[in-house]
């Protein structure tokens, strides 16, 4: 009786080796692997499904662009999100810059993402996202690594470069600001809270 | 109350879902490798028409205040010159009013090598009658004579 022969998957560095040579079903694995985590990452950051996808399109495009440069330390997924962030940062700002311009231009009005759940479940999850779109970066990205993607505070402060007290406090401070803008809810809330999880 | 929200908010983040990418997302990057390279995706047009719409509104801001210092730079002219024409027929009436005001001289008479004229606005108190070119017939007794 034979024994079937168990594959093992590259590990993304071996990718990553192959992808600076150029190959393409190395990075085709590359983004196979990663998409969905980028797309939600954005999503979480953004507020926008669409434009989430759009950005995670591109955030793998100078993955690949950037290859040769691309110094292995064993997480590929933190290198993705620094890159993700740089690109609504950048986003950010140039949006900025053409409103000081163009106060005639109606802004666009992003889609909300749908959550699944009871209606005012998914209000409030569509609330929440909104909230969290309009966070500044600064309090977005760290809160966002910290209770959704449940990163450590000291992996943060490695990855966006600063002190393990700094993370903290500015998760803090997303989350007071958060708790702010959805105060209608917690004032009208018994409805709310009959609909939460039990606990 | 404080605590009670702040675990409300952190399970609020974790409820929401997951974002998937859609079906064919890595074939669209694939094919995006292959396209031109671009700094940002153009997610909008009017983005795209951004630079220029600027540079419009620059150019109709200039405009503007451009036309509105050519006509300043007009009024000022045109007020200036109205100003010189009024200085102008100032100085006419001034004169006018001086020959009116100063008193006359009276031609008495002469000969090749001496003229007799009466300057009646050195006449002091006295009345003055002016007569023909002899002007022998001059009643007033102050009167001088003038050699040309």
């Amino acid at each position: 009786m034979s024994v079937p022969m168990v594959l093992e998957q590259p590990s993304d560095a071996e990718l990553m080796a192959r992808v600076r040579e150029g190959d393409r079903d190395a990075f085709a694995d590359l983004v196979d692997r990663h998409k969905d985590a980028v797309v939600s990452y954005l999503a979480r950051l953004t507020g926008d499904r669409d434009r989430a996808e759009d950005l995670a399109q591109e955030t793998f495009l100078r993955l690949f662009r950037s290859a040769r440069d691309y110094s292995e330390q064993g997480y590929l997924r933190a290198y993705l999100f620094r890159i993700a962030t740089n690109l609504v940062r950048s986003e950010e700002r140039r949006e900025r810059r053409l409103r000081l311009l163009m106060p005639f231009f109606p802004r666009e009005e992003h889609a909300e993402p749908a959550a699944p759940g009871g209606l005012l479940r998914r209000e409030l999850h569509r609330e929440m996202a909104a909230a969290m779109a309009k966070l500044p970066l600064r309090y977005r990205v760290p809160l966002v690594l910290h209770e959704i993607e449940g990163w450590s505070y000291v992996d943060i402060a490695r990855e966006i470069g600063c002190r393990e007290g700094t993370v903290k406090s500015r998760v803090h401070r997303g989350r007071q600001q958060l708790k702010q803008k959805l105060e209608p809810y917690w004032t009208g809330g018994a409805a709310w809270k009959t609909t939460g999880p039990g606990r | 109350m404080e605590d009670d929200r702040t675990r409300q908010i952190t399970d609020l983040l974790r409820e929401l879902p997951p974002e998937h990418a859609q079906p064919g997302f890595t074939a669209r990057v694939l094919e995006r490798l292959d396209a031109p390279l671009r700094t940002a995706p153009r997610r909008s047009f009017r983005l795209a028409l951004a630079p220029a719409a600027a540079v419009l509104v620059a150019l109709a801001i200039s405009a503007g205040v451009l036309t509105d210092w050519r006509a300043r730079h007009r009024e000022a002219v045109e007020a200036r010159q109205t100003l010189e024409e009024l200085r102008a027929e100032h100085g006419r009436l001034e004169a006018e009013l001086r020959e009116i005001s100063a008193p006359p001289v009276v031609f008495l008479g002469g000969d090749e090598k001496v003229d007799y004229v009466l300057d009646l606005g050195k006449v002091r108190g006295a009345e003055v009658e002016t007569s023909g070119t002899s002007g022998t017939s001059a009643t007033s007794a102050a009167y001088h004579v003038n050699t040309f």
